[in-house]
């Protein structure tokens, strides 16, 4: 995930935050591997974004959550729409654009060539299927941090809401595989 | 006042025979309905499994499976495994703005209070492991919330940690300025510290 895997990765590369283990399932966290072309537009016209009627905001959210190809298996309706609430009020409707004005590949390229420097056991989870970042860049990620690399298969980006019980089972058992 | 007229061996031996059956309270959610029913006879009294409820009973455990899906389909669920947790289970706010005032640099210029969850499944015995921390990262535009079906496993094995990352979910949404990624690294860092 774009923020959840780059937050970690910094928060132990450059400010020295020790984990005892660590997974990193479906991250962002490589030079080229950010996201679609949409995040690209909203990105160059954030402002205008911002000034969305409510409604039309609504449906952007929703689409941006679910149909632009980050998911294999449809989410549950109330899922979805505990995904989208936040984003809704006024606030969450700058918060939601100013995320696409401050995306930017400087802060996970920042850390790439750090990524040697890694201080604990890690490994890298993937839902195999994942259309918004394909398994090739996870298979990538775990080769340039030298970890093992499992898949998670007929998942896409958010295997936690798709496939609950098959990514309990695949921390469980990774988790006491990667102990020290 | 009375007077007690029992033999008090005999109390302590009809006691043990007696079976607790709580509806709401000291229930495990990680565990199924037959597991918890058993908790008490396998664990405190030491007996076989086999002596607690049959495991053909099938019909008990399908309604428990259903009621839980249904839950975790209504999204119930999720603050459910908050209050079972027990005591140390609600959303705990860290105030950034007292930790601004201190002078730490990463709360300079993002929101007053994050959302921060933590349960334990304490109480849990019988699984051999060492109780570790796990602490879940959400991704964006997602939340804290995307974690509430995987929650009731992990929470069988670790003490489980999760958040709204500022301007996510339930965190601040306003204030002068987004956190970036920059900033988001080392909240995450200041979180641990906490």
């Amino acid at each position: 995930m774009i923020f959840g895997g780059a937050v970690t990765l910094r928060a132990h590369l450059l400010h020295h935050r020790d984990y005892t283990r660590w997974i990193l399932m479906n991250v962002v966290a490589m030079h080229h591997t950010w996201g679609p072309a949409f995040l690209d537009h909203v990105k160059r016209h954030a402002a205008t974004f911002e000034g969305l009627p409510h409604h039309i905001h609504a449906a952007l959210v929703g689409a941006y959550i679910d149909i632009d190809g980050a998911i294999v298996i449809p989410l549950t309706e109330n899922d979805r729409q505990q995904l989208i609430s936040p984003w809704l009020s006024e606030d969450g409707q700058r918060a939601f654009y100013a995320q696409f004005a401050l995306a930017d590949e400087v802060y996970t390229a920042e850390v790439e060539p750090l990524f040697p420097e890694t201080r604990c056991p890690v490994a890298v989870l993937w839902g195999e299927d994942n259309p918004w970042v394909p398994v090739e860049r996870g298979e990538g990620l775990a080769a340039a941090l030298g970890t093992s690399f499992h898949r998670m298969p007929g998942l896409g980006h958010l295997p936690q809401l798709e496939n609950s019980g098959l990514v309990s089972q695949a921390l469980l058992d990774i988790l006491p595989q990667i102990e020290t | 006042m009375g007077r007690h007229l029992a033999d008090p061996k005999q109390v302590l031996r009809i006691r043990t025979n007696l079976s607790v059956v709580s509806q709401q309270f000291n229930l495990w959610s990680h565990m199924t309905i037959l597991q918890n029913v058993m908790e008490v006879p396998v664990h405190v009294l030491g007996r076989d499994k086999g002596m607690g409820i049959r495991e053909s009973d099938t019909d008990l455990k399908d309604k428990f499976n259903a009621a839980i899906t249904s839950m975790k389909e209504d999204g119930s669920l999720n603050e459910l495994i908050v209050k079972w947790f027990g005591g140390d289970t609600a959303p705990l706010y860290i105030d950034l703005g007292a930790r601004r005032a201190s002078g730490e640099p990463a709360t300079r210029h993002v929101a007053s209070h994050l959302n921060f969850y933590h349960i334990s499944g304490a109480g849990w015995r019988g699984c051999g492991w060492q109780r570790s921390d796990l602490v879940l990262a959400h991704g964006w535009p997602r939340s804290s919330f995307g974690w509430h079906w995987i929650l009731p496993d992990l929470a069988r094995h670790y003490r489980i940690h999760w958040y709204d990352i500022p301007r996510f979910g339930v965190s601040e949404m306003g204030g002068p300025r987004a956190p970036s990624l920059d900033v988001q690294g080392e909240i995450f860092g200041e979180m641990l510290d906490a």
